[in-house]
């Protein structure tokens, strides 16, 4: 009775499948594509960093399948944590899908000899990307490759859904026998016997074209050039944010005509007492955040994400890597930067690719001196307003295009400047390495990686943003519209901090809108633009030309914009960011430094910037 | 006369053995052997074994670091003082095709 019980306990649990091959083969693609879920996947090795998990059922059995990160051994890892996850993994009465690159089959079928030497549990040796390898008149006899290897093999394209189903067919249909199978351990072979073994036998079973060994680096020696490399990667930024500010205005200045045009309707469903809270405290502050943040990140992270789909963002830390090595650090810190570009939450995650702990710890702390997209957003709308109104139309999309792109190159040198003090005082040691593998360029999906990026990245951060501004709009209308002592309280806040603004070229609401936008950055602006309208200039906010108007009312002069944008760039990095940054290192020191760095740098900045102005009035 | 490091390596013997960033960009070779150093696990991890072909492919717009291509089907990107440590050799073969 109890075994009989025990045994249906059993027969419910999953069927556990791990999916493991070397760096870049597509794992969180086939990994997405088996479970439906949505990992973000990235044209680099070293996108996944943690094991992922995620559950299919296929014949009405449930599977759980996890990813592994990328990598060329069982045996040994880049990180500790990585082949301790490895080890756990890998055991028997489970099965493990290696997957291969068809164009590199020999890497697959090495690690696949490994695994089988060393590992209990079954294996089955799925060769992605054979749509290219085809093109490329490669020709790869599953059979024989079987055969040779006592376990099945198949070929796939990740990206059709029949192939993923036949995988889960054959796991599904040899699941029982596979994962029984116990390792071989004869003894280890050494690595290079295994190589060639694998050599043998996948120059047994492929039939290529000779290779022509000088093709595959055309497109890289021109984009890495000493002549072209760097300004082609700036051409590129530049192109992206001008079909960001110019294609983002229209869309925006329509939303914003359009929650302009409802607002009157709503206001009319909404009993009087509750009207201010909710119509000019949550509506408005929400509306902004959707008018004014949604339509660039809508347009920058697509493409962005394009560009990192295709290889590309590995070719610009290879190109920048000297500035890296200078600072002490791995050209690996620039893919944890571009991350950074999208949230830094998500950079400080990323960090987990940098070699040691000092590089990591540094990585971290410098993160979040380039700005997230929220930030972005405020970069984008204040040097449209600022830059762009200062020069006559036609360059009115260049200039501020000009303007962001400044500001990013310039947040890239003060991180380099950052990482570079922190190693050379505060973490000192070892020397960096770079090893960084160059994926091959792929023809991202477009369509796909437009929709995706729209709904995973865009949609959730705006709709993070919606929540915390909803709240956040709701508290900072009670401010300024709680009267104390004659003032509003937001008003009187912003009086307290005013001196502090004054010194660094800024005034108190800004300040203020900083330290209420420690929640999320996105919510800045609205906050700025309600502490004005409650301080007097009663302008309707709405579009970025009123938006312009009140700001100049205000007393906003160049000096206050530049540094809005300074302070922008770097202040302290947000809760989540903060949070994340404790999670991964749980180190106290490295949040401090992490919070105050981007301080330091903020107001020492802020204040050259006014001396400077000073003294240009001075002359004038 | 200048002899360049390169020419003096094909003087020295059949199957001279000589560090990695000494290669010149576009020749080919094979890896001899991987100095023991601090951190060559991680080399051994991306596929830098002895036995495998390597084919100078491009530098970055300041010399260092540079792209190799690794058995024929991957680019790493290495910095020389990491390539310093893979010690690799010119084959007849290869030689032959370079017309050497």
């Amino acid at each position: 009775m109890k075994l009989a019980l025990f045994k249906q306990k059993r027969a419910a649990e999953p069927r556990r499948l791990y999916l493991l091959g070397n760096p870049n083969v597509g794992k969180s693609t086939v990994f997405n594509a088996m479970t439906g879920l949505r990992q973000h996947t990235g044209n680099w090795s070293g996108k996944t960093v943690d094991a992922a998990c995620g559950k299919y059922t296929y014949n009405n059995r449930e599977y759980e399948l996890t990813d592994l990160p990328g990598t060329h051994s069982v045996n040994s890892g880049f990180s500790e944590e990585s082949v301790a996850a490895r080890s756990t993994a890998l055991g028997g009465g489970a099965v493990t899908l290696i997957l291969a690159d068809a164009s590199a089959l020999k890497r697959g079928v090495a690690l696949a000899l490994e695994f089988l030497e060393n590992r209990d549990g079954g294996a089955v040796l799925c060769v992605n990307f054979c749509d290219i390898a085809e093109r490329r008149g490669i020709k790869i006899n599953f059979d024989k490759l079987s055969n040779t290897l006592g376990i099945p093999a198949v070929g796939i394209t990740a990206k059709k859904r029949g192939d993923i189903n036949r995988l889960k067919e054959l796991t599904d249909k040899n699941y029982d026998a596979l994962s029984k199978r116990a390792a071989e351990r004869k003894s280890r072979s050494a690595p290079e016997e295994l190589l060639k073994r694998a050599a043998e036998i996948s120059d047994e079973c492929t039939v290529a074209p000779r290779a022509k060994n000088s093709a595959c680096c055309a497109a890289d020696r021109v984009l890495t050039s000493r002549a072209f490399g760097i300004p082609i990667m700036l051409l590129f930024f530049a192109g992206i944010l001008w079909l960001t500010i110019e294609g983002a205005n229209y869309p925006s200045e329509l939303l914003s005509r359009l929650f302009a045009h409802i607002k009157p309707y709503i206001a009319a469903c909404v009993p009087s007492p509750l009207k201010g809270i909710l119509v000019d405290g949550i509506y408005g502050t929400v509306t902004w955040i959707v008018a004014v943040m949604l339509p660039p990140m809508a347009i920058f992270f697509p493409l962005f994400t394009l560009l990192e789909d295709a290889g590309f963002l590995p070719r610009i830390a290879f190109n920048l890597d000297r500035c890296y090595a200078r600072c002490g650090m791995s050209g690996k810190q620039c893919l944890t930067q571009c991350m950074g570009l999208g949230c830094n939450a998500v950079g400080v995650c990323g960090c987990r690719i940098m070699p040691d702990e000092k590089q990591k710890t540094i990585a971290v702390i410098t993160n979040s001196l380039i700005p997230c997209n929220g930030r972005f957003a405020i970069l984008i709308s204040l040097s449209a307003i600022f830059i762009g109104g200062m020069v006559p139309d036609r360059l009115a999309g260049l200039m501020p295009m000009l303007c962001v792109l400044a500001l990013i190159c310039l947040a890239f040198a003060v991180s380099w400047g950052a990482s570079l003090f922190f190693s050379k005082t505060l973490f000192r040691g070892g020397e960096a390495a770079f090893a960084m593998e160059l994926p091959e360029y792929r023809r991202p999906e477009i369509l796909k990686t437009l929709a995706v990026s729209l709904v995973t990245r865009t949609i959730k951060i705006v709709g993070r943003a919606i929540l915390v501004s909803a709240p956040t709009g709701a508290v900072i209308w009670l401010l300024a519209n709680t009267d104390a002592g004659g003032a509003p309280m937001l008003t009187r806040l912003s009086l307290l901090l005013d001196p502090a603004g004054q010194l660094i070229g800024v005034d108190g609401f800004i300040l203020l809108a900083f330290i209420l936008s420690l929640p999320a950055n996105e919510i800045t602006m609205p906050i700025l633009i309600m502490g004005y309208t409650a301080a007097g200039a009663m302008t309707d906010a709405d579009s970025l030309s009123n938006l312009s108007a009140l700001l100049s009312q205000n007393g906003w002069t160049l000096l206050t914009a530049v540094n809005m944008m300074i302070l922008t760039l770097f202040h302290w990095p947000c809760a989540t960011t903060l949070i994340t940054i404790y999670k991964e290192t749980k180190s106290l020191k490295t949040l401090a430094l992490s919070f105050l760095t981007p301080c330091v740098i903020g107001v020492a900045l802020c204040l050259i910037t006014k001396l400077l102005a000073n003294a240009v009035l001075l002359i004038v | 006369m200048v002899i360049e490091t390169r020419d003096f390596m094909f003087l020295r013997e059949e199957n001279g053995v000589f560090p990695l960033d000494k290669l010149n960009r576009g020749d080919a070779a094979v890896i001899a052997e991987i100095k023991a150093a601090p951190g060559n696990g991680r080399l051994a991890e991306m596929g830098f074994m002895p036995g495998e072909s390597i084919q100078n492919g491009f530098t970055s717009p300041a010399g260092d670091p540079t792209a190799y291509l690794l058995g024929g089907c991957s680019l790493v990107a290495l910095r020389n003082s990491e390539a310093k440590n893979i010690l690799v050799r010119i084959t007849a073969e290869q030689k032959e095709r370079c017309n050497i």
